[in-house]
């Protein structure tokens, strides 16, 4: 069968008509030239919190719990195998998912920020809200910031929720956004829209230790008097019902968005979720479903939201022309252990460690993204890739440039995804992971170099103390032996120096991508050992 | 939508130029890589066919529309591995676990490791097979007596008769719901001659009576009665008097009988 296209013949008329081999060489050109204001597609990025690659049953055939709607994603969309979250803790994977930029360049050098003080994204940097938001787009996030904003006043003293806050997300180029400030257990446990706290936090609750195996919860009752290691509360916050509240919120976003995309007005949602981060605080509806716990019915409940998001877009007919980005903002907390011993269920598939660590199974995660207009179903790519592509990837789809002090650690992942092929990708670019100790990692084709000993987040040994005559660093083949069982530093000092040389200049550039070099926050980095800054 | 379509006819006009791009088919599993699965593959057995002096443990690799073949055992079935391999050759392709299996006891763990270290997606570019047939034993590390870790009368049984029938419960229950297209063959434990070393000569027997009532709840596994088929030549087949282990005319019968079995199975 032989076709003629259809756009050749409006262009240049009839002479196109008689088809010959070399026709496919104008195909070719021709595609390579998209309508792109035509196309741009509504954005979706699901971004769940603390869930291993392990916790999706697209990618672990032996998940003891049912994931359909994550499977959805994958099975209708592209799976990234080897995808990582820029960080092993929940504060930086949100910094770099939002600028394309690692957050160790910032002040921040290890560990997660709280749910008060100023913005961990800085003063007019580009995220991929403002990006969209310049380029046609409504733009809004529903979910967990934990970036940090600034309230009026201090815990226990003179605060003031009547103000609005500030260095939230409507300053970092949201047009709306509902949400709650941290993670569950940072408090300030209340709902926020736009700049505004909905129900003032007056009262005080803590961790409470004794409600299910291995987790906690903040619930009810809450104390008025305020004390050390209380976080604020407001009463009518109640942990159990977050997740419902946040999906019911983001399908009402996409159905009163639906109208304006259909008409030429895109819109751009992050919805980064609250789960399954601890406390395992599950919807009453869903408790004691799954075979795997609580944690299980956590799970099952947290794909139940994904899927009213992914029917909220099917209903509103835009389910076609809308990119689904599906990630997680590190690998599982450490009670993967006891889901493990208990139920036999991998959240952490075969990878070594969890959140916190260096190793895979702290920042290798879910990483799928689903475009049906545009994206060949069942597609597996194994590149190593970071969440912090997704600005560049964007900017790619939509046409748009990116200035040389943006997105500076954000390789489009576009030429990997289209019909056009993979050439304009390097396959040799650089990938960083960091732990919560602020340990380094640099990542490139196969190989892994671990610029410490040991996890340097919660898996034992943390940071081993390195005898005269023994590696000093981890290096792995990822593809032969992902669970970092053999250090082959001794065997291949070659890719050790190679990769030390790379990680020198992608921190010393102030940039992985090609460009002008970018300025950084140098400070004290006790974490650097083998360079000068 | 305009260009959705156009790019829909551009594929069906590639294709029908014969030129389909087959980087972007469709795929839910990956080829798996010989290069990566050998080199895994010789990690996890590490030096092991040194030590048992054998070609058991070399890599074998899949081959399509050839059924695969899972051989779990002990030292009895690393001695007939190679000879089941050739009788069974282009008929199917023969696995081993990457270890003598040992007792009922590491049975789900040593199977757990090898689907973990070699299968996709656990190893990107690894096995992405179903097996056809698992043919499996164990029970000679089982009845044998250690004291430490030193074979001794003396000592203390590994498993009890009772463990051993519910730790072969779990290995059924466990190979049918993980395998549940796998056909499924249990062989019998072979004999414990006299005056062997930390076993009981007849023990074999008890044991393989234990295994009989288990796996009666389970008719759909197949039994291939290895110890009926070699306590007749016992004698003229063992490595020495008093050792439970064969020379190569007992294993190399050994491993015809069980290829004889797997490709009536098959």
């Amino acid at each position: 069968m032989m076709l003629i296209p259809i756009r050749m013949l409006k262009l240049r008329s009839i002479t196109i008509a008689i088809v010959f081999c070399g026709a496919l060489f104008c195909i070719c050109s021709c595609s390579s030239n998209p309508e792109k204001t035509n196309s741009k597609p509504n954005i979706v990025i699901i971004y769940t919190d603390d869930q291993g690659y392990g916790d999706v049953g697209a990618l672990n055939p032996d998940a003891k719990f049912k994931t359909p709607n994550m499977d959805r994603i994958a099975n209708e969309g592209v799976v990234f195998t080897d995808g990582h979250s820029s960080d092993a803790v929940c504060t930086p994977s949100r910094y770099s998912l939002l600028t394309g930029r690692y957050s160790w360049r910032t002040s921040l050098k290890k560990g997660v920020l709280r749910a008060d003080g100023p913005c961990l994204i800085e003063k007019d940097r580009m995220t991929i809200a403002s990006l969209l938001k310049e380029n046609g787009y409504n733009t809004a996030m529903v979910g967990k910031w934990h970036l940090q904003m600034e309230f009026e006043g201090k815990v226990g003293k003179n605060r003031d929720w009547s103000k609005p806050f500030t260095d939230g997300p409507i300053e970092k180029g949201f047009d709306y956004f509902f949400g709650i400030a941290a993670s569950m257990n940072y408090g300030i446990l209340t709902y926020l829209e736009n700049d505004q706290v909905i129900d003032p936090p007056v009262l005080y609750t803590k961790k409470k230790m004794d409600v299910t195996p291995r987790t906690y919860r903040m619930t009810p009752p809450y104390q008025a008097e305020h004390q050390r290691g209380y976080v604020e509360v407001a009463p009518s916050f109640n942990d159990e019902y977050v997740l419902e509240t946040l999906a019911d919120k983001a399908v009402e976003y996409i159905n009163t968005s639906a109208d304006d995309a259909k008409n030429g007005k895109p819109f751009f949602l992050y919805f980064p979720m609250t789960s399954p981060h601890l406390p395992h605080c599950t919807h009453p509806d869903f408790q004691g479903r799954s075979n795997c716990g609580n944690y299980g019915d956590f799970m099952e409940e947290t794909d139940y939201r994904v899927g009213q998001v992914l029917d909220a877009l099917k209903e509103n007919g835009i389910e076609d022309n809308t990119l689904v980005i599906y990630s997680s903002d590190n690998g599982a907390e450490t009670n993967y252990v006891y889901q493990r011993d208990t139920f036999q269920h991998y959240s952490a598939l075969n990878f070594k460690g969890g959140k916190r660590d260096i190793y895979e199974g702290g920042h290798h995660v879910p990483f799928l993204m689903r475009w049906p207009e545009k994206f060949t179903a069942g597609q597996k790519i194994d590149h190593p890739v970071c969440q912090s592509d997704y600005l560049a990837t964007i900017a790619d789809i939509i046409g748009a440039d990116i200035p040389e002090n943006a997105g500076e650690d954000s390789y489009s992942l576009y030429p990997l995804l289209n019909s056009e092929g993979p050439d304009d990708y390097d396959e040799n670019r650089p990938v960083i992971h960091h732990s919560f100790t602020g340990h380094f990692s640099i990542r490139e084709g196969d190989w892994k170099l671990n610029l410490l000993r040991g996890s340097g987040g919660s898996l034992e040994p943390v940071l081993l103390e390195v005898e005269p005559g023994e590696a000093v660093y981890e290096l792995y083949n990822i593809a032969k032996d992902p669970s970092e069982t053999k250090n082959q530093y001794f065997e291949h000092p070659e890719i050790v120096a190679r990769l030390k040389q790379k990680i020198t200049e992608v921190i010393k550039n102030g940039r992985s991508t090609p460009g002008t070099p970018q300025d950084y926050v140098k400070g004290n980095w006790e974490q650097v050992t083998w360079m000068n800054l | 939508m305009e260009r959705k379509r156009f790019i829909s006819l551009l594929g069906y006009g590639v294709l029908g130029m014969g030129m389909a791009p087959a980087a972007y088919a469709g795929i839910n599993t990956k080829k798996s890589d010989y290069e990566t699965c050998k080199s895994v593959w010789g990690e996890l057995c590490g030096d092991i066919g040194t030590v048992y002096k054998t070609d058991a443990f070399k890599y074998v690799h899949p081959v399509r529309k050839t059924p695969n073949v899972l051989l779990y055992g002990d030292s009895i079935s690393i001695g007939y591995t190679p000879a089941v391999r050739k009788s069974l050759e282009e008929k199917a392709t023969v696995f081993r676990l990457y270890k003598n299996g040992g007792s009922s006891q590491q049975f789900i763990a040593n199977m757990d490791k090898m689907n973990a270290t070699m299968f996709q997606p656990y190893l990107r570019k690894g096995w992405n097979f179903k097996w056809d047939l698992i043919h499996f034993n164990v029970g000679l590390h089982d009845l044998k007596y250690l004291r430490g870790k030193h074979l001794d009368k003396n000592g203390e049984q590994v498993s009890s008769i009772g463990v051993y029938k519910e730790n072969l419960d779990k290995i059924c229950k466990y190979l049918k719901s993980n395998y549940p297209e796998a056909k499924l063959v249990f062989a019998t434990t072979t004999p414990v001659p006299e005056n062997a070393k930390g076993r009981y000569s007849g023990d074999s027997i008890k044991f393989n009576t234990a295994a009989r009532e288990v796996l009666e709840q389970y008719p759909e596994i197949e039994i291939n009665d290895l110890y009926a088929f070699t306590l007749p030549q016992r004698k003229v087949w063992a490595q020495e008097p008093g050792n439970v282990h064969y020379n190569e005319l007992g294993s190399t019968e050994q491993g015809k009988e069980v290829a004889r079995i797997i490709a009536e199975n098959l």
